[in-house]
């Protein structure tokens, strides 16, 4: 039995979904993450450069919340991911506000075009926001995702 | 020793050290992000090589960027980034970035916002270009 998956051409303008449940970022999740990209700035990893800032602690990488919001939109269609690889056509995204640790991160995603580029792949566009939990934004942009299209 | 807003220089170029994307790179991505697009694949790559999720390379760039540039940026905030993704890594691709600045901004508090402009490679194949503003102290402190 085929895994089911959403073609591009399941997607439709305007459609939209949000996240019921929210990640809340850790202080292992900065440790982590200072690892894996190699971005070890005083402003996510030395607690004392951040008190004499007057900013308190450290925030997290903003690349953090990008990966978080690709991961917590997964979990919304986890029973039928996007049919492709999940390559990406590009990111247009802003960092509102820091997050740190503690901060619970949920996202909207809504699909604001849909652009058909050959016979097998389409390209999806979703605009996205990660919210808080006061329910600021503290990021948000858009998305262009490379979909297949469903064979005829 | 950190560099302040008025001490860079529009045109200024830094070349990156060079990083392996490693299969660990890519369990640890969907392990942080929670994003297992990369796992759900219907059967082996094509070529023998497993895909890098295209945000991985982007944040893998972002530390070698960062790190190139020395003394390191005295930096505020990361305010935003438009990308582009021209071609996506596999998994044993050495990549490197290219950094110059193309636009600096005074901001509110006398602070600044710096544009870089940036092309990823994985030898010479482009990955990945796009622009970073960063918002840039400009007090010593």
């Amino acid at each position: 039995m085929s895994q089911k998956k959403r073609w591009f051409e399941d997607h439709a303008v305007g459609s939209s979904v949000e996240g019921a449940t929210g990640r809340t970022l850790t202080d292992h999740d900065i440790v982590a993450f200072d690892g894996l990209s190699g971005d070890f700035s005083p402003l996510h990893v030395d607690h004392e450069y951040m008190r004499s800032t007057g900013a308190g602690v450290p925030m997290a990488h903003g690349l953090l919340g990008l990966a978080l919001q690709a991961g917590l939109v997964g979990k919304l269609f986890a029973g039928a991911p996007l049919a492709g690889d999940g390559r990406l056509a590009s990111v247009k995204w802003r960092f509102s506000a820091p997050t740190h640790q503690g901060d619970t991160l949920s996202v909207r995603s809504v699909v604001s075009a849909l652009h058909e580029v050959d016979d097998h792949t389409g390209l999806v566009v979703f605009d996205r926001a990660l919210v808080n939990q006061h329910g600021v934004v503290v990021q948000s942009g858009t998305i262009a995702q490379k979909v297949e299209r469903r064979a005829e | 020793m950190s560099r302040l807003y008025s001490q860079f220089e529009v045109g200024e170029e830094h070349v990156s050290a060079r990083r392996y994307l490693t299969e660990s790179d890519v369990a640890q991505y969907v392990y942080l992000s929670g994003d297992d697009t990369p796992l759900l694949v219907n059967g082996p790559p094509r070529d023998g090589r497993l895909l890098v999720p295209d945000l991985l390379t982007l944040i893998v760039e972002f530390g070698l960027g960062s790190r190139a540039i020395q003394p390191p940026m005295a930096t505020l905030a990361l305010l935003g980034i438009s990308w582009e993704m021209h071609d996506s890594a596999r998994v044993g691709d050495c990549i490197h970035v290219r950094s110059v600045l193309s636009a600096k901004d005074v901001s509110s508090k006398g602070h600044g916002k710096l544009t870089w402009t940036r092309e990823v490679r994985a030898d010479d194949r482009l990955l990945q270009v796009g622009e970073v503003v960063n918002l840039v102290r400009n007090d010593a402190r």
